[in-house]
């Protein structure tokens, strides 16, 4: 399991992604284009690697610009108007406190963004729940694993607990003088593929044709 | 402490705390998935329940539609067109009088047909109204409707009864008798029978009212659709007073319909 492997598996989901690219629902039009921009993020980050030994200023773009796309689905997802004003509130202010971290607290060079990797990762989980919340209030008669929706927002709070674990993990093995840099590693690569697994049923399952699902009373359809 | 007993050190704690999360992070998505399911599967009932109900109230507004209809007609019979036909035949034995022979014989004859007339209408009228089948009862009303069908010799229609008759309800003796009227329509309409077999079972735990015709019959494919003929309406029917209708029937062997109602479950629609 490596970065190049990483990226071929973006890759792939990238072309089953523009295969049924008219078939999806802006959310995972969206949710393609993320991938597509993960893809090209993995490449530069091997290439930075392999010539300068240093990939932390790609860490922190790929950190602000992961929760933008995931906010953005979320966005297209929900359809209560309040819902969406406070995730395009959460995408300023985790933009500005991205580049605030960047410039003055975890430095772009030197220091990877651990602090809004915590934060966005923390967001993107409160996001699940609210999206779980809403599939048990207003469920639909379509079965729950066809439902593009279903996967996707369990494919995020896996991921992003899991994240969440690991940075805490690596904080407290770093400050006991323990990090073993490759267990960390491995454990984050196996928790991107995972994630790639639940992305993958996601696209394949969704449809633009599908009726709108988990619209409350009141939303806008 | 080496850098292997370290690195151990950390898978352990890695793994421990991994399957923590993931058994977690399952059970929760496990937990979501079976609530959810739970609230398909009620929404799901509710609506079946809500279906049935809807479909209930549009059947009972059709069959109050119908009664107010059919009474509005049998009044109409009653207190107009035989009125009329009265003061026709009036009119007539006010003629023979004045009339020689020949017309006399003729006027009389033209008296006896009005007449007739009369009679089969103020019948017809009593078929119709509400009041008058709740009054005479369920067999009483069938027996008459049988009387005014046989005179008509298009077909023979025989009843019978089995048990100690007992009273199932106003509304749910008029539905029982718009079965046997939407039957007997039917036989005479599509079935081509020559006789038609009516009985009523009073068992101190069911009635069954069963319809057995000698006509042509018709096949499972119609009986599966139930397209035309009043089959459909005929289940609703007996659905809306807490009854089952079977009907059985093949090509050629003519038509069985038998509706079967707890007496003691009140089910007034």
């Amino acid at each position: 399991m490596s970065l190049q492997t990483l990226t071929a598996a973006t890759f792939v989901l990238v072309v089953i992604g523009m295969a049924r690219y008219k078939r999806l629902t802006i959310a995972f039009k969206i949710l393609n284009l993320y991938l597509l921009f993960e893809g090209f993020m993995y490449f530069f980050d091997k290439w930075n690697i392999t010539n300068y030994k240093n990939n932390i200023i790609y860490q922190h773009i790929d950190t602000a610009c992961t929760y933008i796309f995931i906010a953005l689905i979320y966005y297209f997802i929900f359809k209560n108007k309040y819902i969406k004003a406070s995730i395009l509130v959460s995408i300023v202010l985790v933009s500005i406190c991205s580049i605030v971290n960047a410039l003055f607290i975890q430095k772009y060079s030197s220091l990877f963004p651990t602090n809004i990797m915590m934060l966005t990762e923390v967001l993107c989980v409160i996001l699940a729940i609210m999206l779980f919340k809403k599939m048990l209030l207003f469920s639909s008669e379509v079965n729950i694993i066809k439902q593009s929706i279903f996967w996707f927002n369990t494919g995020v709070i896996i991921y992003n607990s899991s994240l969440f674990l690991a940075s805490v993990l690596a904080n407290y093995l770093a400050g006991h003088m323990k990090m073993n840099y490759f267990i960390m590693v491995y454990f984050w690569y196996g928790t991107i593929f995972l994630f790639y697994i639940f992305l993958l049923i996601a696209i394949l399952t969704d449809r633009k044709e599908s009726p709108d699902i988990y619209v409350a009373p009141g939303d806008p359809k | 402490m080496s850098r292997l007993e370290i690195q151990n050190e950390n898978i352990g704690q890695l793994v421990a705390l991994t399957g923590v999360l993931f058994a977690l992070l399952t059970g929760f998505i496990a937990y979501f998935v079976i609530l959810y399911r739970n609230k398909q599967l009620k929404n799901l009932r509710e609506r079946e329940q809500l279906e049935a109900s809807f479909r209930q109230e549009v059947l009972k507004t059709q069959i109050e539609v119908q009664d107010q209809t059919l009474n509005y007609i049998s009044t109409e019979i009653h207190d107009n067109i035989t009125q009329v036909l009265s003061f026709v035949k009036l009119s007539l034995a006010s003629m023979v009088s004045s009339a020689d022979a020949e017309k006399k014989a003729k006027v009389t004859e033209v008296r006896e047909l009005v007449a007739q007339a009369i009679t089969d209408l103020r019948d017809l009228s009593k078929s119709l109204s509400f009041e008058h089948i709740v009054s005479q009862g369920l067999i009483r009303t069938i027996e008459k409707e049988i009387e005014r069908v046989n005179k008509s010799r298009l077909i023979e229609v025989s009843v019978s009864q089995d048990g100690n008759s007992y009273s199932l309800g106003e509304q749910r003796e008029l539905v029982l008798f718009r079965i046997f009227q939407e039957t007997l329509n039917n036989t005479l309409k599509h079935a081509g029978a020559k006789h038609l077999k009516i009985m009523l079972q009073y068992d101190p735990d069911f009635f069954l009212l069963t319809l057995e015709d000698d006509g042509s019959g018709f096949s499972a494919e119609t009986l599966e659709n139930k397209s035309g003929s009043g089959l459909r309406n005929i289940e609703n029917r007996a659905a809306l007073i807490g009854g089952i209708a079977k009907i059985s029937s093949s090509p050629g062997k003519g038509c069985n319909i038998q509706v079967v109602l707890n007496p003691l479950k009140q089910q007034l629609y």
